[in-house]
């Protein structure tokens, strides 16, 4: 797996009951628990380089194809949270060192995953939030 | 499955004159459609979480295999009637009709996007508001994990932050202003001390 390089960006979609109004959840960037009572490997989020967009914003409409291709539901309500990746490592830095790596998926390259905090989950995702740069409509 | 759960629960309504009277003749009002209501009356004298599961009629659910059991779709509408009823009803607080609107449009986000709730999270963030009726109106969201959390922000560096995980414990997450330095915790406690175990570092629930 390919680190991001720290100038990049990814983006984080924010489900519709993860906001109120324009406070994002940082559980939101909480490792989920699985069935077997372990947490996931690693945060899912979308490399936005990969879309080759002049601005992130641009980079929108793509990924929200590419997911909706993929079987994901998009609300009209939820966002993507923009971060970038050289920051957000330090920000976790603060509990634990993380990698933010490329992880391609056949029917979505730009997939990309935040490893490495299971034993700091609340305290990470806390973190996280606080680095977002700015959050965008998922459907304008 | 989906759509008739969310025909019922747009169907909920509350009208004013209900909130007067007492619980038991409120349920019985032709003002609340809800069918489950009729097996509330009994439910009402016990308290907290048996309200909650009493009032579900047909489901005996024991200790063990409560998460599993009120999971189905069904079940979390019949926690979130009763929670949402509850809420209504707690003395004309007008925070709770805020936060039972709230809980309404959670879940029905949360339908729509394919995310879980816990029935066990739902009861406790009831009884906590039911409770604590003084404290400030919080942001409220539901956790990737199907948990409610609601967060009072204070300002930047300043928040507290309890998260609903069922039985006899909450999670709490804050930070606290400190001589120009920033407090963390990250906590685990008993449900029935954490308003005071948080006002007890400077917490502003407000």
């Amino acid at each position: 797996m390919t680190d991001l390089d720290k100038d990049h960006h990814c983006f984080r979609h924010i489900k519709k009951s993860w906001l109120d109004g324009e406070f994002i959840e940082p559980a939101a960037f909480r490792l989920r628990t699985l069935d077997n009572g372990q947490l996931e490997d690693g945060l899912s989020i979308n490399w936005v380089e990969y879309f080759n967009r002049p601005t992130p914003k641009e980079a929108v409409p793509p990924l929200r194809e590419l997911l909706q291709m993929k079987g994901r539901t998009i609300g009209g309500e939820s966002k993507f949270a923009l971060l970038n990746a050289g920051r957000a490592k330090a920000a976790a830095a603060k509990f634990v060192k993380v990698e933010i790596v490329l992880d391609e998926e056949p029917d979505d390259p730009s997939h990309a995953l935040v490893k490495g905090y299971q034993q700091f989950n609340d305290q990470v995702a806390e973190e996280l939030a606080k680095v977002v740069i700015r959050s965008f409509a998922a459907k304008t | 499955m989906l759509d008739s759960i969310q025909k019922n629960l747009s169907d909920i309504s509350f009208r004013e004159d209900d909130l007067s009277r007492r619980p038991t003749q409120a349920m019985q009002s032709p003002g609340l459609v809800n069918p489950y209501y009729s097996n509330l009356e009994h439910a009402w004298t016990t308290t907290g979480v048996q309200l909650s599961f009493a009032a579900l009629p047909g489901v005996y659910v024991s200790s063990q295999d409560l998460s599993y059991s009120l999971e189905a779709p069904e079940n979390i509408e019949r926690v979130i009637f009763a929670a949402i009823e509850r809420l209504y009803l707690n003395q004309h607080n007008p925070r709770d009709r805020r936060i039972a609107e709230r809980l309404k449009m959670l879940y029905r986000d949360a339908l729509a996007e394919g995310e879980k709730m816990q029935a066990v999270s739902i009861t406790q963030f009831t009884d906590f508001f039911v409770k604590h009726k003084k404290l400030g109106m919080p942001k409220i969201t539901l956790t990737p994990d199907g948990t409610l959390r609601v967060r009072w922000i204070a300002g930047p560096g300043n928040f507290t932050a309890i998260e609903f995980v069922g039985g006899k414990l909450v999670k709490l997450v804050a930070e606290i202003p400190r001589d120009g330095e920033t407090a963390q915790y990250f906590a685990t406690d008993l449900f029935s001390n954490i308003v005071s175990i948080a006002r007890g570092f400077g917490a502003q629930l407000a």
